[in-house]
């Protein structure tokens, strides 16, 4: 490519004054322009002092023995504005790096002068504009190119494609748009090439597989390119990491990519690719993450995949993938993550699965499994997220699993699994998240549990029996507790209204009687309570309306008797109010937010007299608080008695 | 910065890490990703939203949801949390929300007119924050509200007229704002006791008294 006469031009005039301007005076040039008045990061750059060339002292400065500039880092200094033409100067400097700043503007021309550059390295800035390519032509050194996350914008510059030297170009976290130049293949040399997180579109050229020596290639994510992966990709014999994720790729995977022996990472998540997964992928002897999630794969998962013997990490999760997972998933020896939620696999897990002793991760939700859950599979007391969600998995939680304290997450939720939940999984010191809902899990909870970092208990819809222990007091972080549609009798230990972070409660649909206990008052964490459906009895405590974050109170269906208190109508929070089915009496103050209640809320309940109703005012005293058909009955009977002695009275006049 | 959310990195964990993050761009649970913008769009001192993890195939198990069973969010319970930020017109596609409790805040920012697509919204506390701008017409679209709360805000404009086609209405309060304009007196209007005081630039005849 020819240069311009100008750029001649402004090196010849840059190579006369170099011998005016020393590359102390460049350094300061380069501190006044670009530092903030405020910023002291370059204090140091100070030219008084004895030494001849202070400069070379400066820190991030390394000189020759000509005292000439031979590496400049100024990283992270918070340097704003646009860089110096004057920069053009130092034109013995082979490492050049103004990473993570503040910079704006454009690259300089006169940066083309520069020769000496082995490492220049721009990232972490918001330069702008087009990227000036040609200013690399007398670069014949240069090995690293790194101008990632900036605003660079235009087409991929193709001025560099003639370096000889260029190991590692980084392109990626810019604006470019239009096709991933041909021509990139010229650059013989490239070890490490990225381009992705730009706009660029058209096809990936096949052409990148002549770069025999590329061991890293990053060409995905906010990228949108035509058609799929090039199946010449399979000659990238060097190739160690392949990143082409969330790029808009269609098409199959190409069978080719078996090839690629020294292959480590293999991320082809988040595109539209179709088609079976390619048994000869399991060529891919070096594999240690396979990430084809979010695609439309079909088929099976191939058998040969056995011989994958480094695969630590499987991502595979929402695709249309079917059949069993294979028995050999159980055995491979490296496995750590296996994440294939949201496809169609059916049958069981591998019994065996775990047995590795290295199992960090496992989510199978939302596809068709069935059998039993694989007892050893926290045998190596690594397991951390344990989710099988929306499958048709029985049998009962392994007691192996109970002794687990890795973990974080137990997601069971919607299966068939029965027996005793072990006592164990409610004394984990870093489990967060208990979800049992909607299973056939029976027996009693322990009455030792314990574990701060629990948040959310959900064990609803089971058979789950006994009484709600106290201890639940131990569970210090507990935000939701859940135990509704199990049948859980006693009372309602008051003990769990200590709990200083509490937000939701549900004990809906269980056999619990006795008061609510009034311990409750202080929870002032609660947001929403449901003890519907129980034979829970006594009052509706009046503290209740120190909760003033409340927003939904359900007693229906139980036996409370007493008056609804009035307080109530003071708690501006509650929302949704549910005291149907009971024994409440009374009338209810037609006043504050009780006004906001139809007469659903309060329906069910023989003596009590909503706000709104006109007809039954007179029949109930609403002074008086009675529980006893009796009491009533004496009411009544005075309120007769009055009445008559009031006629008698205006008879007599 | 550049659009540079994507992960190149050479750290194998943050690579897994990101990539399950950019799931949920993909994944199509839009109520989740309703939220998450308007996780981001509030600032949280006291880290209330913490658990509002994107990566999650759905908000069901994030702390102040409610959601009922097939999934869908219900409530939004965000009271008295010491959030400051704004609103976001996302908030808009959560179809099956009832409760959205954000009062006591420090939200600013103006009401967003989606909130009127909330066909099933029975209560919408807003209350005490400082929130701007005008009510939006579109909240008589809500033919399911029963509580209107927008009292202690810096809401301008006038009551729309729209509000009392809702039937359902029984609280409703702006007290403590700028509104201007008359106070409706027809359909729910009639009953409504529009709680605490009058807006003070409000006479007890519901008309304008002091034209600002």
């Amino acid at each position: 490519m020819r240069i311009s006469l100008q750029l001649l031009l402004v090196l010849l005039v840059f190579a006369i004054s170099s011998a005016y301007t020393s590359d102390l005076e460049v350094l300061l040039k380069l501190k006044s322009s670009m530092t903030s008045t405020w910023d002291s990061g370059l204090k140091d750059w100070d030219p008084s002092g004895e030494s001849t060339s202070p400069h070379c002292f400066f820190s991030g400065v390394a000189c020759d023995e000509d005292k000439r500039v031979v590496s400049l880092n100024m990283s992270f200094h918070n340097l704003s504005g646009s860089v110096p033409p004057e920069i053009g100067l130092l034109n013995k400097v082979e490492n050049l790096i103004l990473a993570a700043n503040n910079l704006t503007g454009r690259i300089p021309a006169e940066m083309a002068n520069l020769t000496s550059l082995k490492i220049l390295n721009i990232s972490n800035n918001m330069f702008m504009g087009n990227f000036p390519g040609e200013i690399t032509l007398g670069m014949t050194q240069l090995e690293v190119l790194d101008i990632y996350n900036n605003n660079f914008s235009g087409l991929l510059p193709t001025g560099l494609v003639n370096l000889k030297n260029l190991k590692h170009l980084h392109l990626g976290g810019n604006f470019f748009f239009g096709r991933i130049p041909e021509s990139y293949s010229k650059i013989q040399s490239l070890e490490y090439f990225a381009c992705g997180g730009n706009e660029l579109s058209g096809k990936i050229p096949a052409s990148l597989a002549y770069l025999k020596r590329l061991k890293y290639m990053y060409l995905g994510y906010f990228n949108s390119y035509e058609g799929g992966i090039p199946p010449e990709f399979g000659s990238l014999t060097s190739l160690e990491v392949l990143d082409i994720a969330s790029c808009n790729l269609s098409g199959e995977i190409p069978a080719s990519l078996g090839h690629l022996k020294h292959l480590r990472r293999l991320y082809l998540q988040m595109n539209s690719l179709l088609g079976a997964i390619p048994h000869e992928l399991s060529g891919l002897a070096s594999l240690e993450h396979l990430d084809l999630s979010v695609n439309q794969l079909s088929g099976e998962i191939p058998g040969s995949f056995s011989k994958l013997e480094n695969v630590t990490l499987i991502h595979l999760f929402k695709n249309n993938l079917s059949g069993p997972i294979p028995q050999f998933i159980g055995d491979l020896p490296n496995l750590q993550v296996l994440h294939i939620w949201g496809n169609n696999f059916t049958s069981e897990l591998p019994a065996n699965l775990g047995r590795n002793e290295k199992v960090t991760h496992l989510d199978a939700s939302s596809n068709c499994l069935t059998g039993s859950i694989p007892q050893d599979l926290c045998k190596g007391g690594k397991l951390s997220e344990f989710i099988l969600m929306n499958n048709f998995f029985s049998g009962p939680i392994p007691e192996e699993l109970g002794y687990c304290k890795s973990l974080t997450k137990i997601r069971l939720m919607n299966n068939t699994l029965n027996g005793t939940i072990p006592a164990g999984i409610f004394n984990m010191p870093a489990l967060t998240i208990i979800e049992l809902t909607n299973n056939n899990f029976s027996g009693e909870l322990p009455s030792n549990m314990s574990g701060n970092a629990l948040e959310r208990l959900d064990l609803s819809r089971n058979g789950i029996t006994g009484r709600i222990p106290p201890a639940f007091d131990n569970f210090l972080n507990l935000k939701n507790l859940l135990l509704d549609g199990n049948r859980f009798y006693g009372k309602i230990s008051e003990e769990i209204f200590r709990l200083k972070f509490l937000s939701g409660i549900n004990l809906s649909t269980n056999n619990l009687s006795g008061a609510i206990p009034t311990s409750i008052s202080s929870c002032t964490s609660l947001t929403s309570i449901d003890f519907s459906r129980n034979s829970l009895d006594g009052e509706i405590p009046s503290g209740i309306a120190s909760l003033k974050n409340l927003g939904m109170l359900d007693v229906s269906q139980n036996h409370f008797s007493g008056q609804v208190p009035s307080e109530i109508q003071y708690m501006s929070s509650l929302v949704e109010l549910d005291v149907s089915n009971n024994n409440l009496s009374g009338k209810i103050p037609a006043s504050g937010q009780l006004l906001a209640f139809d007469d659903s809320s309060f329906s069910g309940n023989p003596n009590l007299c909503p706000p709104h109703n006109m007809s039954c005012q007179s029949l109930v005293n609403s002074a008086q608080a009675s529980s006893s058909h009796g009491y009533k009955c004496w009411h009544s009977i005075r309120k007769l008695l009055v009445s008559i002695i009031t006629l008698c009275l205006l008879s007599i006049y | 910065m550049a659009a540079a959310s994507w992960p190149w990195t050479l750290s194998a964990s943050l690579t897994v890490t990101l990539t399950v993050t950019l799931v949920s761009v993909a994944n199509g649970n839009s109520e989740g990703d309703a939220l998450y913008t308007l996780r981001k769009s509030l600032s949280d001192p006291d880290n209330v939203l913490q658990s509002w993890d994107p990566t999650l195939v759905n908000p069901c198990t994030w702390f102040h949801i409610t959601c009922n069973q097939d999934n869908h969010v219900t409530r939004v319970d965000l009271g008295n949390s010491n959030l400051s930020g704004h609103l976001v017109r996302e908030l808009g596609k959560l179809e099956h929300l009832q409760y959205l409790e954000v009062y006591k805040n420090n939200i600013q920012g103006s009401i967003p007119s989606e909130l009127g697509n909330l066909r099933n919204l029975v209560s919408l506390d807003l209350y005490n924050n400082n929130i701007s701008g005008i009510i939006p017409t579109s909240l008589g679209k809500l033919k399911s509200l029963v509580f209107l709360r927008l009292n202690g805000n810096r809401l301008t404009g006038p009551i729309p007229r729209e509000l009392v086609g809702i039937s359902s209405l029984k609280v409703v309060d702006v007290s403590n704002n700028d509104i201007c304009g008359t106070i409706p007196t027809s359909g729910p209007f009639e009953h409504v006791p529009l709680n605490n005081d009058f807006p003070s630039s409000l006479g007890p005849t519901g008309k304008l008294v002091n034209q600002l």
